[in-house]
């Protein structure tokens, strides 16, 4: 009753309150009264939250301005037609970032047409420790860290984005991914290794 | 919490970032209410459509589709 209530006055006074709105409300929240409402206006508040963000990731993966906002329209349809399925078993964020990466890393395989060997597909993963610490990675130098992600391979990158920029868990990068726990794990581990080799050709100096 | 610089990273661009953000918008809105004008077509033609089809092969429709009063508060 009162959702029903509050979507009625949303779509009365859309202009008014959205500012409100905005800042009140949690993602969850206006994703149920958006599926509700269908109002353009809670499209509005999830777009203001989230563009510069989204728009950074594909900027960053795509490397290229005008790829960057087609790639950033084609998310944002894909959020909006698939936001009925959104369980909020993660956060929406998570959700959000899981189609970017997703969009992105797809756009770039198709752009290549290469076949990449998967990890899984080497044969049985074996538990490999990771020896570089990522202590050593958070804080390394910030105009340094985007040289170097700047130039290994973009698949690392995500990688790396999605571990220490969006905090999203192994299991939600490995359904970007379509890889196994373990699988994720190795990847994570050898984009360290190369970013840190990376970093040391460049710098000449250890991270 | 210890440093990331990774979000600093990110909170850098976020301040320099420029993107056509309104042209992208409009963009977004006029696809989706495209969808759901075509949406709302395919709703309200397809049974009308596969009721024809019932008809072209010798079936009676009234079976399938739901008939409806034609006054409000009137027994069908």
């Amino acid at each position: 009753m009162f959702t029903t209530i509050t979507i009625l006055l949303i779509n009365l006074l859309n202009p008014v309150i959205s500012g409100s709105i905005s800042s009140s409300k949690s993602d969850d929240e206006i994703v149920d009264m958006y599926i509700a409402s269908q109002s353009p206006q809670l499209f509005d508040i999830l777009y203001d939250r989230y563009s510069k963000k989204v728009f950074i990731k594909c900027n960053s993966l795509l490397r290229d301005q005008a790829k960057a906002e087609d790639a950033m329209q084609e998310i944002f349809i894909k959020v909006l037609l698939n936001l009925s399925k959104f369980n909020k078993k993660a956060k929406f964020s998570t959700w959000l970032y899981s189609i970017t990466y997703n969009y992105c890393i797809d756009n770039i395989r198709k752009g290549k047409k290469m076949k990449s060997v998967s990890v899984d597909d080497v044969g049985e993963l074996q538990e490999i420790p990771d020896t570089i610490d990522d202590k050593r990675l958070l804080e390394t130098n910030i105009v340094r860290l985007k040289e170097v992600l700047d130039v290994i391979p973009t698949e690392d990158k995500a990688i790396l984005l999605m571990k220490y920029q969006d905090d999203m868990s192994i299991r939600d990068i490995g359904e970007v991914l379509s890889k196994s726990e373990s699988a994720v794990k190795m990847k994570i581990k050898r984009a360290k290794e190369k970013f840190v080799k990376q970093y040391s050709n460049i710098y000449q100096d250890a991270i | 919490m210890g440093m990331n610089n990774f979000k600093e990273l990110q909170k850098e661009q976020m301040d320099k970032v420029q993107f056509k953000s309104s042209r992208i918008k409009s963009g977004i809105t006029s696809s989706i209410s495209a969808f759901t004008f075509m949406g709302n077509m395919l709703d309200h033609f397809i049974p009308k459509v596969l009721g024809l089809f019932v008809n072209m092969a010798g079936g009676d429709d009234s079976k399938t589709s739901i008939r409806r009063p034609k006054y409000p508060n009137t027994p069908s």
